[in-house]
C-alpha cells in the first residue's frame, strides 16, 4: 500500500517532559499574540489573518484525511456545503454565530456521509483523482444553481453574536473566527493523539496488515472523513459570516491547491501544517499584491519546490538499510 | 420539444467525444506509468488559446493550428514525462501528481498573464460556420463536423492499440513493465511516446474544441475536473469504455442540463458513485484492451 507523504510521523509515541511544556507554551503565545493583533495592525492585514485562520481550518480537515494517507483535493465541496448553509439560513432571517457553525458543520458531515461509499472505496492517487472530481462538481453545481446565486454567489447579512449584537467590523470579525478556530483546531490536534487517531497513521504506514490484526480500516478513515468533513463545513461557514460572502471563486482549485499543499508542506504535524496554511496566505496575498497579482504562479512554484525538495531529502538516506530510529515499520 | 432535446443530444455527443479526446490521453498517461497527470487541463486551455490565436476563418489556418498544437502538445508530454521521472519510491505517484498540479497552477497563471481573463470566442472556419435544417432544428455544422472527426479519432486509437505493434507493445507495457522489458521492450521510451500521444491529444481536443468551449480562465480546471470523471467512469476497460464514459458525461452535460437544470452537476456524481458501487471497484485499472 503506497502511504503518503503527507503522513510522515515525527512524534507519535508520548514525548518527554520538556515538549510537553514547550508545544502548549508556544500554542499559549500564538494564540495570545492572535488575539492581540486587531489592536497592531490595520483592516486589511485583519481580514487577511481571518483568511488564514479559514484556511488553517480547511489544512487542518485536509490534514486528518491526509495522516491516514488519503491525500484530499475536495475538502472545498464540505467547505461549500457548510458555506452555502449559513448563508441560506442568514438570507432566511437566522444570524446568530452560533447557528451558522452548528448549521454548517451538520451540512460538511452530511455531505461527507453522501460522498464517503465512493471516495472511501479508493487510495492513494485514485483518491486524489475522485476527490478533486468531488471538489470540482460541487463548485461547477454551484455555480449553476439559481437557487445558490450562481457565479454571483450569495451575500449575507451581518452576523449577529448575543451580548453584542451585530458585527460590522474586521477586527470583531476577526476576534470571532479565532475563537471558534482556535477549540476546533486543538480539537483536530488532539484526535490524532488518540487511539484512532493512531490507527490512522498505522492505515497510512500498511493497510493491509492492520486489517490482518483484525483493524476495521475503512470504518476508521470514515471516521476521519466524517471529522475532517466537520471543520471543513466549520470554515465554509466562518468564511462565508467573515466575507458576508461565499461564491464560487471561494471553492476553486487554487484554494484546495492551498489548502492541500500546506499539508504537504506540514508532512504529518498539525502545528506546521497550520503554519503552513498562515504562511500561504501571507505569500499568496502580501507577497502576490507586490508581484502584481501572479499569486497563483506563486502558489504552483512552492507545490513543485515541495514534490522536488521531498526527492532531494529521501535521496541520500535511501542507502541505509536500517530504518531511522523512530522510523516507520 | 422533442426537437429541442434530439438537438441538444447532437450536442452532447459532440462535448462527449471532446471529452473522450481529452481523457484518452489522460487515461493513456495514467496507464503506462500510473502516472496522474493534473497538468492535461492546461494542455487542452493551450490548444484552445493557440486555436483563438492562429484561427482566420479558412480551414488551412485551422490545419496549421491542428500541426502546431500536436507539436506543442507532443512536446509537453515529453517535458512532463522528464519532470515527473525522477520521482520514484513508494510516493512517487503522489509527488507526481503534486508537480504535475504545480505546473498546471504555472500555466494557468501565464494563460491569464498572456491572454487576459475575459474569455476568448472561437469562430468555427467560415465553410464549417452555420447550420443544416434538418426538421425543425437547425444543427451548427461545426459541431457534426467535430463528431465525425472525434468518431474517426476513437476508430483510430482503439485500432491503434488492438492491431498494430505499436499498440501491443504499449499493451504489454501496462500489463508487466518488468516482462515487457525482458522481451526487449524499452519501458522508459514508451513511457516517454505514452506522454507525448496524450499531451498532443490534449492539445488537439483544444483546438478543434475551441469553438465548442472556448479558453477561458478555469476552462483547464473544468475540462480536467471532467476528464477524470470520464477515466473514474470508465477506467477499466480501455478505449471502448473511456467512450462510453465521456458519451454518457457528454449527454448528463447537456441533455441532462435541460432536462433538470438543478439535478444536472448532482447527477454526474450520482452516475459515479453507481458506477463504483455496482463495479465494487477500488481502482480504475486501466488495461487498454
Amino acid at each position: 500500500m503506497s502511504t503518503s507523504h503527507l503522513t510522515r510521523i515525527r512524534a507519535t509515541a508520548p514525548t518527554g517532559p520538556p515538549r510537553r511544556i514547550v508545544g502548549p507554551a508556544i500554542w499559549a503565545t500564538a494564540v495570545a499574540a492572535s488575539a492581540g493583533l486587531p489592536w497592531l495592525v490595520d483592516g486589511y492585514t485583519i481580514s487577511l489573518a481571518s483568511n488564514a485562520l479559514i484556511l488553517a481550518l480547511l489544512a487542518a480537515s485536509t490534514h486528518l484525511v491526509g495522516i491516514g494517507g488519503l491525500p484530499s483535493f475536495g475538502q472545498t465541496a464540505y467547505l461549500a456545503a457548510g458555506g452555502y448553509t449559513a448563508a441560506l439560513l442568514a438570507q432566511a432571517g437566522t444570524t446568530g454565530a452560533a447557528p451558522h457553525l452548528a448549521a454548517g458543520i451538520l451540512a460538511g458531515v452530511m455531505l461527507a456521509v453522501a460522498t464517503a461509499p465512493v471516495v472511501l472505496r479508493t487510495r492513494g492517487v485514485i483518491y486524489l483523482m475522485i476527490t478533486f472530481a468531488v471538489g470540482q462538481l460541487a463548485a461547477i453545481a454551484v455555480a449553476k444553481s439559481t437557487l445558490l446565486g450562481g457565479d454571483e454567489g450569495l451575500t449575507l447579512p451581518p452576523m449577529t453574536v448575543p451580548g453584542l449584537g451585530e458585527l460590522r467590523l474586521d477586527g470583531h470579525l476577526y476576534l470571532c473566527v479565532l475563537a471558534v478556530a482556535c477549540p476546533l483546531l486543538l480539537a483536530a490536534g488532539w484526535i490524532t493523539r488518540t487511539q484512532v487517531g493512531l490507527r490512522w497513521r498505522a492505515i497510512a504506514d500498511h493497510e493491509p496488515r492492520l486489517a490482518a490484526l483484525g483493524g476495521r480500516t475503512t470504518r476508521d478513515l470514515l471516521t476521519a472523513h466524517l471529522l475532517a468533513a466537520g471543520i471543513a463545513g466549520a470554515a465554509g461557514a466562518l468564511l462565508a459570516d467573515a466575507h458576508r460572502y461565499i461564491g464560487p471563486a471561494d471553492l476553486g482549485m487554487d484554494v484546495a491547491c492551498a489548502a492541500l499543499l500546506a499539508c504537504a508542506v506540514g508532512r504529518g504535524r498539525l502545528t506546521a501544517t497550520i503554519t503552513a496554511a498562515v504562511g500561504i496566505v501571507a505569500v499568496r496575498d502580501l507577497l502576490g499584491a507586490v508581484t502584481s497579482g501572479h499569486a497563483t504562479a506563486l502558489l504552483g512554484a512552492v507545490f513543485v519546490l515541495v514534490a522536488y525538495q521531498h526527492l532531494l531529502r529521501r535521496a541520500p538516506s535511501r542507502p541505509a538499510v536500517a530504518p531511522p530510529a523512530g522510523g516507520r515499520r | 420539444m422533442i426537437a429541442t432535446f434530439v438537438a441538444t443530444g447532437v450536442d452532447g455527443l459532440a462535448f462527449g467525444l471532446l471529452l473522450f479526446t481529452v481523457a484518452a490521453g489522460l487515461t493513456l498517461i495514467y496507464g503506462v506509468m500510473g502516472i496522474l497527470n493534473l497538468a492535461h487541463g492546461s494542455l487542452y486551455l493551450a490548444g484552445a488559446y493557440l486555436a483563438a490565436g492562429m484561427a482566420d476563418g479558412g480551414l488551412p489556418a485551422l490545419g496549421l493550428a491542428v500541426a502546431a498544437a500536436t507539436l506543442l502538445g507532443a512536446s509537453g508530454g515529453v517535458l512532463l514525462d522528464h519532470l515527473t521521472r525522477p520521482l520514484t519510491g513508494d510516493q512517487g505517484h503522489l509527488s507526481q501528481a503534486l508537480v504535475t498540479m504545480g505546473l498546471s497552477l504555472l500555466a494557468a497563471d501565464a494563460c491569464t498573464t498572456l491572454f487576459g481573463a475575459a474569455p476568448r470566442p472561437v469562430p468555427p472556419p467560415t465553410v464549417l460556420d452555420g447550420s443544416v435544417h434538418l426538421g425543425a432544428m437547425g444543427y451548427p455544422v461545426y459541431r457534426l463536423a467535430f463528431i465525425i472527426v472525434g468518431a474517426v479519432v476513437a476508430v483510430g486509437l482503439h485500432w491503434m492499440l488492438r492491431h498494430t505493434t505499436t499498440g501491443m507493445t504499449l499493451r504489454a507495457v501496462i500489463a508487466d513493465p518488468r516482462m515487457a522489458a525482458a522481451t526487449g521492450i524499452r519501458p522508459t521510451r514508451v513511457r516517454t511516446g505514452a506522454f507525448a500521444v496524450g499531451g498532443a491529444l490534449a492539445t488537439t481536443g483544444g483546438v478543434l474544441g475551441a469553438p465548442i468551449l472556448g479558453p477561458a480562465p478555469g476552462i483547464d480546471t473544468t475540462v480536467l475536473a471532467l476528464s477524470l470523471v470520464v477515466v473514474v467512469i470508465g477506467g477499466t476497460g480501455g478505449v471502448l469504455t473511456t467512450l462510453a464514459a465521456a458519451l454518457l458525461v457528454g449527454q448528463v452535460q447537456t441533455t441532462g442540463v435541460l432536462a433538470a437544470p438543478l439535478a444536472a452537476p448532482f447527477a454526474l456524481f450520482t452516475v459515479m458513485v453507481v458506477v463504483l458501487v455496482l463495479a465494487h471497484r477500488t481502482s480504475p485499472q486501466v488495461r487498454l484492451r
